[in-house]
């Protein structure tokens, strides 16, 4: 048998082999950019703007509509429940000014934008990943407002994730909790550095050293060694410690404090520029 | 060409119905794979050739909008859809639920080159656990998602086979 033969008895074989191989080696050296956003992304990323811009709107509006002024039903019951609830609050304010004073002085000690110190740009979540496997969401802005792959994005509760893509007009996220993020944390109350990982749902702090000492209950922090996040970002508190018997490093089950299932509005924490 | 862009379009609608609708739907993290529904019927429709080039491209949009790499779903898109060329000389082609049963295998197949494109090139951390872990639950969603679009498509007036886009016909 000829070599042609062969080559003609196995063409499909050899032409499936050649297109795997070739889409391999585009994804291996597109992973060495993942940090860049590709003109494809971007093109396809600005194609569909518009449509989940004007979905996101049509979706509020229409919430919006039913909300005020169709579902209605229960609307005279709760008016009445209303004027009775305004009454005592009424009684109650006039003796709550002091409160409402020192609340007004927490707030601004807990706003987060005067705690960070930094910058940032508010976005709403307009979409999310494709896939059920991975944890990515789509934000309504993008390069135009000033947003750049690489930035961390928050909310009051703590770290979200940070910006893998970016085009014109809206970008995309990848959460803490997707499989491929890792962040260096610090556990707030020993100061142990370790990095927490993503695993789908929740976090899991890994190589911590055996000796180090946490707790059930620690608050992990974001260590702002990662070149990613700032120092001192909520990821979430300690909820199990596996210490075992052997190796160098104690596993920690780690649950965030943000809850992304809810997730609607986000900060994005613009990198300052260099001098 | 045109059919080219035919697919491209469904692949651009059935991703915004993943990406922007079944969230408010279902839960955020589970929800049919309505490209993978769509390679599957590529596959079946189109030459070898055509069918991987156009079912690369369909994975890289899907890439665009999940995960973090260009080009991961591209190849395991085109994976299965010589996979499934090169079984469907031994099926029958003509019955429709082998649109299912292929529905089911390419889960099977999507996940398992996810968990070694992840492990092996890109050092993923955990995912294969996330994989594994909700494989039987989005199999049976994307059996759902299948059964469904196939009942869909036994509503609609049939077109010749050479005609319009029909699932049935295109078994």
């Amino acid at each position: 048998m000829s070599i042609l033969e062969l080559f003609r008895k196995y063409r499909f074989h050899l032409l499936a082999g050649c297109l795997i191989l070739a889409a391999l080696v585009l994804y291996s050296s597109n992973l060495r950019r993942r940090q860049q956003t590709s003109l494809f992304e971007r093109t396809i990323l600005q194609i569909t703007a518009p449509l989940l811009h004007g979905f996101d709107s049509l979706v509020q509006g229409t919430d919006h509509l039913w909300k005020r002024y169709l579902w209605l039903v229960e609307t005279e019951q709760e008016n009445l429940r209303l004027q009775q609830e305004n009454r005592l609050l009424k009684e109650a304010l006039a003796g709550q000014e002091e409160v409402r004073l020192s609340n007004e002085r927490l707030r601004k000690l807990l706003d987060f934008r005067d705690e960070t110190g930094l910058p940032a740009i508010p976005a709403r979540i307009i979409a999310v990943d494709a896939s059920s496997w991975f944890r990515t969401v789509v934000i309504d802005k993008g390069s135009q407002h000033g947003l750049a792959e690489g930035q961390p994005v928050v909310v009051a509760e703590g770290a979200v994730g940070r910006i893998i893509k970016c085009a014109r007009h809206q970008s995309r996220v990848m959460l803490v909790t997707d499989a491929s993020s890792a962040v260096a944390a610090l556990v707030q109350r020993s100061r142990a550095r370790a990095i927490c990982r993503g695993d789908g749902d929740g976090l899991v702090l890994e190589f911590a050293q055996q000796q180090e000492d946490i707790e059930i209950g620690d608050q992990i922090i974001t260590s702002g060694t990662g070149g990613i996040f700032p120092k001192g970002l909520v990821l979430g508190r300690a909820t199990a410690v596996n210490r075992g018997t052997y190796g160098l490093f104690q596993t920690v089950e780690v649950t965030p404090l943000v809850d992304f299932s809810r997730l609607e509005e986000v900060l994005v924490l613009p990198k300052e520029e260099a001098p | 060409m045109k059919s080219l862009l035919g697919y491209l379009a469904a692949g651009l609608g059935f991703l915004f119905v993943q990406c922007a609708v079944f969230p408010r739907i279902f839960s955020w993290h589970l929800k049919p794979d309505l490209l993978l529904i769509l390679v599957v019927l590529t596959s079946f429709r189109e030459n070898r050739l055509r069918a991987g080039i156009i079912c690369y491209l369909l994975g890289l949009l899907q890439d665009t909008f999940a995960g973090e790499s260009l080009g991961l779903y591209g190849l395991v898109f085109l994976a299965i859809s010589l996979a499934i060329k090169s079984a469907s000389g031994w099926l029958n082609n003509e019955s429709p639920p082998l649109l299912l049963l292929m529905v089911a295998c390419g889960t099977v197949l999507e996940a398992a080159i996810l968990i070694f494109s992840l492990g092996f090139f890109a050092e993923a951390g955990p995912s294969w656990r996330l994989i594994a872990g909700s494989l039987p639950f989005q199999t049976l969603l994307n059996l759902a998602a299948a059964g469904l679009l196939l009942w869909f498509a036994s509503l609609l007036p049939r077109r010749g086979r050479s005609g319009g886009f029909s699932f049935e016909s295109s078994l």
